[in-house]
């Protein structure tokens, strides 16, 4: 589904992605870890072209992502395939929850107006915001935020969903009901690619997990042995807290 | 046969009328504070009376034309008549060399010299040598000013109207006026604490303007004014308006006596006499109205179609600037640099007069719409760029994340979040818009502000008239500023807006 090599990418001639290898399987839940400012983040901005890497291939749904002439049309056709969920959630705020959710296939898949809102109020029940359809974004909390930011990245439909820090800016009791989201997603069968600090839903959900620093992965494994027998020092010791 | 002959005989006396002078004779001139030659009747502001109103209209019968006025500045009559806004000027242009390298004049239709006055009790000034040391003042750009430059150690002071020199003079602001005889005779004379003195100073000849090389009207013109000098029509009107004496009898070659009173510059006097009571003045200053809403209409319409100009212009400069590649949006920073750097008066002139020189003629309303807005477009590319600038980054981000374009980004979700940032300086540039367009009056365009200048200088009344045009663009500006509130609150997404939080 996804399959990153040999990525590049500095800024200002200092380099944050140093080559990274990674493959992810279909359906499957895969969580990146890693201390901050090691590229996690970049990494993932890569994958839909709100980075543009200096040098290596992304191949993700469907398309084979490199530096060539038709690199700007492929990210385009990238981004109606493949959602993506930010730590701030980024809603439009001038638009209501509704409105946030069927923008985007109104305008770019040219979808009727109807049927995008039966789609959005679908997607709305899922993620649990069904009786905040007509709200403005200012009125909800976080976690109802992230959520209909959640159900504006699935009216596109993708296969594939990039999370960058999902509940990072959350008060801590309203995590869950975030990730309660991302795990019936997982039942689906959606693909999902999780950066996160939050170990104990790396541990709890993920299918895998890859390990960052500085630029380069340096272990992927199951979550069970990434928690109890990691092959790696440094991943050792950055698990130490959470072993 | 008898039938299609009586037919066409019917039809050539309905529009042989049209055929035969269809063309106007347009003339140009400034009526405002222009007495004797051309101003606004004091006791009928609508009407534009004056010596050389008459005398146009005499040469056009002459000519078998219809005379059509146009409005300009008077220092700008010239440039005026080289891009055609009309085809002869008639304002007391005097007959000088260096406008002769300029235009082309008629025979001199009227002669004068320059007239000094001063307060009551002045005794010591008779001539000009007597102006040693002291101020004087008169019009800009007139003979009577080159000459007051040409004398050594005179301060001279000059003034765009006729009005407001002996307004000073009487103020005490100045020692004496010099102007050509008529406007003495107009403003001066009246005055109870002005007289004239001394003897006539110098000569001049007042000449129609015409453009160099339309050689056949200006032997049109010089026959016809034959003809009026002929047949005592010309002296009729000299007569009238009591501009009839020595000096114009010898040009003339007519000594005889006086024929006719001059019923127009006494009813002139009569009416600028008139002590009104208040009951009087709110049925003058009601009289204005016409004239003030015609203004009004125009100031309304041009600075609306100006701002829809700008705003689209100033949308599409900031698009350039911040989101196109080298070197465009250097040339957009250019243009705002450039466009709210140099003054819109220059620019306003640069387009009227300059541009047609090579080959751009834009009828005057045209000319002021593309003047004001390209201006403006230059402030509201600032106000959209502060918009878009305070929309965070992200929100871009997100919107391509989902698959829009950049366009389609800026069209749906950053630009709709600006425009509310920027409703109140937008409102605040359409209100300082309303007052620029009063600047288009140097463009020939007669808007309120001009008008304003016209009752003004007519009645002596700038105190009432302009109270009450104030108020005009205070009405005009208000409904702006009611829609501007209004528009802020729909645009809004705040909290004060909207229903209560339901978590």
């Amino acid at each position: 589904m996804i399959r990153i090599c040999d990525l590049h990418k500095s800024y200002n001639g200092q380099p944050i992605l140093k080559g990274i290898n990674l493959e992810i399987a279909p359906h499957e839940l895969t969580v990146i870890i890693g201390p901050s400012g090691t590229g996690k983040s970049t990494l993932l901005r890569c994958l839909n072209g709100l980075e543009v890497f200096d040098d290596g291939e992304v191949f993700i749904a469907d398309i084979h992502l490199k530096q060539d002439k038709e690199f700007h049309e492929k990210i385009r056709q990238i981004r109606t395939r493949v959602g993506m969920v930010f730590q701030s959630f980024h809603l439009f705020p001038h638009l209501t929850v509704l409105e946030n959710i069927v923008r985007a296939p109104i305008i770019v898949k040219k979808m009727e107006r109807k049927a995008a809102e039966n789609m959005a109020r679908e997607l709305l029940y899922k993620v649990g915001l069904i009786s905040h359809v007509s709200h403005y974004p200012s009125q909800l909390s976080g976690g109802q935020q992230q959520r209909a930011a959640i159900a504006r990245a699935l009216a596109m439909s993708p296969q594939i969903m990039l999370y960058d820090e999902p509940t990072s800016s959350l008060d801590p009791g309203l995590v869950d009901e975030v990730l309660t989201v991302m795990k019936k997603l997982h039942n689906e069968g959606m693909t999902q690619l999780v950066v996160t600090h939050h170990m104990q839903f790396a541990r709890d959900a993920a299918d895998k997990i890859a390990y960052i620093e500085d630029g380069k992965v340096l272990e992927t494994s199951s979550p069970q042995k990434m928690f109890s027998t990691p092959s790696d020092e440094r991943t050792k010791k950055f698990l130490k807290r959470f072993i | 046969m008898k039938k299609i002959q009586g037919f066409s005989f019917v039809v050539l006396f309905l529009i042989g009328p049209f055929l035969y002078g269809q063309e106007p004779l347009r003339w140009g001139a400034d009526s405002e504070g222009g007495a004797p030659y051309i101003f606004q009747d004091p006791a009928n502001p609508t009407r534009t009376i004056g010596f050389e109103v008459d005398l146009v209209n005499a040469l056009a019968q002459e000519m078998n034309k219809k005379a059509e006025f146009i409005q300009n500045q008077w220092d700008s009559l010239i440039p005026g008549l080289n891009r055609k806004n009309y085809d002869i000027v008639v304002n007391g242009l005097e007959i000088t060399e260096d406008r002769k390298a300029e235009i082309l004049f008629s025979d001199p239709y009227y002669v004068t010299y320059e007239q000094l006055t001063v307060r009551k009790e002045t005794q010591n000034i008779e001539s000009l040598k007597d102006c040693k040391n002291k101020v004087v003042g008169t019009l800009k750009a007139s003979l009577a000013h080159r000459m007051l430059e040409a004398q050594k150690d005179i301060q001279v002071r000059s003034y765009d109207g006729q009005i407001n020199p002996y307004q000073d003079l009487e103020n005490k602001r100045l020692d004496a006026v010099l102007m050509d005889f008529p406007i003495a005779l107009y403003y001066g004379s009246p005055n109870p604490k002005l007289k004239s003195v001394g003897a006539p100073i110098g000569r001049m000849e007042y000449g129609i303007g015409l453009r160099r090389g339309d050689t056949p009207l200006a032997h049109d013109i010089n026959a016809a004014l034959k003809r009026l000098s002929q047949n005592g029509k010309l002296r009729e009107i000299y007569e009238r308006w009591g501009m009839w004496n020595a000096t114009i009898a010898d040009f003339l070659n007519d000594h005889s006596p006086s024929r006719i009173p001059p019923t127009e510059y006494e009813a002139y006097l009569k009416a600028i006499g008139i002590k009104r009571d208040w009951k009087e003045k709110v049925y003058q200053y009601a009289s204005y109205l016409p004239l003030l809403v015609k203004g009004a209409i125009m100031t309304v319409e041009l600075s609306l179609l100006a701002m829809v100009v700008a705003v689209i212009l100033g949308l599409g400069i900031t698009l350039i600037r911040l989101y196109t590649p080298a070197p465009l949006p250097w040339l957009a920073t250019s243009y705002v640099e450039v466009g709210r750097g140099t003054p819109l008066l220059i620019q306003l002139f640069f387009i009227f007069y300059a541009l047609p020189s090579i080959g751009i003629t834009f009828e005057p309303f045209v000319a002021a719409l593309v003047g004001l807005g390209l201006n403006y477009a230059a402030y509201e590319a600032e106000n959209y760029r502060a918009g878009i600038l305070a929309i965070p980054r992200h929100q871009m981000e997100a919107a391509l994340a989902l698959g829009m374009s950049k366009l389609q980004a800026l069209r749906h979700i950053i630009i709709p979040q600006a425009v509310r940032i920027i409703i109140p300086p937008v409102t605040n540039d359409f209100i300082s818009l309303l007052k620029d367009s009063s600047l288009v009056s140097v463009i020939t365009l007669v808007e309120l502000t001009k008008i304003y200048g016209q009752l003004a200088s007519t009645y002596y009344d700038y105190f009432g008239t302009g109270v009450m045009v104030a108020i005009m663009y205070f009405l005009i500006g208000l409904p702006f500023v009611r829609l501007s509130h209004w528009a802020e609150k729909y645009f809004s997404f705040d909290r004060e807006r909207l229903p209560q939080k339901t978590n």
